[in-house]
């Protein structure tokens, strides 16, 4: 049996590398006549739907504190709260003042994370490929939180920042609990990527030869 | 009580702020340049917020963005260039590896190279891929299988098998 998809995915990168500079939601807007000032989110929606998403909830709206995540249906979510969970909620990870837990849902799987001020929840099928960013958002100033999940071969995230700096991120404990066998992970660290769309990383994930499997930006 | 077409605007902003790697990714496979890529991108996503009203929610929002995209970048490709850019640009840290692989990625028809894109690449179901490219799922299906074919074909070659 030959595999398919990891040489198929790497040469599909390879064709079309990505290079998002000049990229930006103001300029959509702006293409689409959308009125100056009508919407001002630039490229930090993520932060600015959690806030949003905290308003509707009644939990508050601090900016010092503000964290975004992925959620494709996000809004028909809202419409829908609560989504139809089937499973136990499960703490992902966790830290002095946030959480991050997840559970099992007719929507897909269900994320929420709730921080002081800040409160969102996003459901969506899990992604297949080896490494995708769900969503990231800054803590403060200078750094930053991305949470993704990782495919079951995944032993490793890395993050690299401009100018060759790199750390790791952490990986979650299997979650059988999810009926997947994909994993979350999560990077903390200088990552002003959100607050300051000139900021680059890049995430790459290893498997356990130490090949790398997946990437993002 | 948010209002339903600020919602929807919201939706799309998020989309684009969560998928635009690939996004660019699949307007670069179609158009091979990156500049032409990222103008398909942003025209597409105009198109879909000038469009929205017309978003009946019978499929997901994004394979209905990802329909505007495509059509933004095959729109592009029609258009005539003063030179020919439309082979594959190797100016990026990543070179191009001359694989087998690559080269049968890239001499496949159109839609096959698309379909691979927006499968492994987009993550999207054939549902979805077949909304976003204005085709009936069996063309999906058909596509995608003559692509894996080829794709596997190389990939023995290679492999030396």
């Amino acid at each position: 049996v030959i595999e398919l998809e990891r040489p198929l995915v790497e040469e599909l990168e390879a064709l079309a590398p990505l290079d998002a500079q000049g990229a930006s939601w103001e300029d959509v807007a702006r293409r689409a006549g959308l009125r100056p000032g009508v919407r001002r989110r630039g490229y930090r929606p993520a932060i600015l739907v959690c806030a949003a998403l905290a308003v509707v909830l009644g939990v508050g709206t601090a900016a010092s504190a503000a964290f975004g995540w992925k959620v494709s249906p996000f809004w028909s979510w809202v419409n829908s709260y609560p989504p139809g969970r089937t499973g136990p909620i499960v703490t992902v990870f966790s830290g002095r003042d946030w959480d991050l837990v997840a559970w099992k849902s007719t929507k897909g799987i269900c994320t929420s994370y709730g921080a002081p001020g800040v409160s969102g929840s996003g459901c969506s099928p899990l992604p297949r490929r080896p490494l995708a960013m769900d969503f990231g958002g800054g803590v403060s100033r200078s750094q930053g939180r991305i949470i993704g999940t990782v495919s079951a071969r995944v032993v490793r995230v890395e993050v690299r920042l401009p100018g060759g700096r790199s750390f790791r991120a952490r990986i979650s404990r299997r979650l059988p609990e999810l009926g997947t066998t994909r994993r979350f992970f999560l990077a903390e660290g200088p990552l002003s990527f959100v607050l300051n769309h000139e900021t680059r990383f890049t995430l790459l994930a290893y498997d356990a030869n130490g090949h790398v499997v997946g990437r993002f930006g | 009580m948010l209002e339903g077409d600020d919602a929807m605007l919201g939706e799309i902003e998020a989309l684009y702020a969560t998928r635009l790697p690939a996004f660019l990714r699949v307007a670069r496979a179609i158009l091979g340049d990156r500049e032409r890529a990222l103008e398909a991108v942003q025209d597409g996503f105009a198109d879909a917020i000038r469009s929205r009203g017309s978003f009946r929610r019978e499929g997901p929002l994004e394979a209905w963005v990802w329909r505007t995209v495509v059509n933004a970048a095959r729109k592009a490709a029609r258009r005539p260039l003063v030179e020919e850019t439309l082979s594959f640009v190797e100016t990026d840290e990543r070179p191009s590896p001359p694989t087998g692989v690559g080269r049968v990625v890239r001499s496949l028809p159109e839609r096959q190279r698309l379909v691979l894109f927006l499968r492994y690449y987009a993550d999207l179901d054939y549902r979805s891929i077949a909304d976003a490219l204005g085709v009936e799922v069996g063309t999906v299906s058909s596509s995608l299988a003559a692509a894996r074919a080829a794709v596997r074909k190389a990939l023995v070659e290679v492999n030396g098998l």
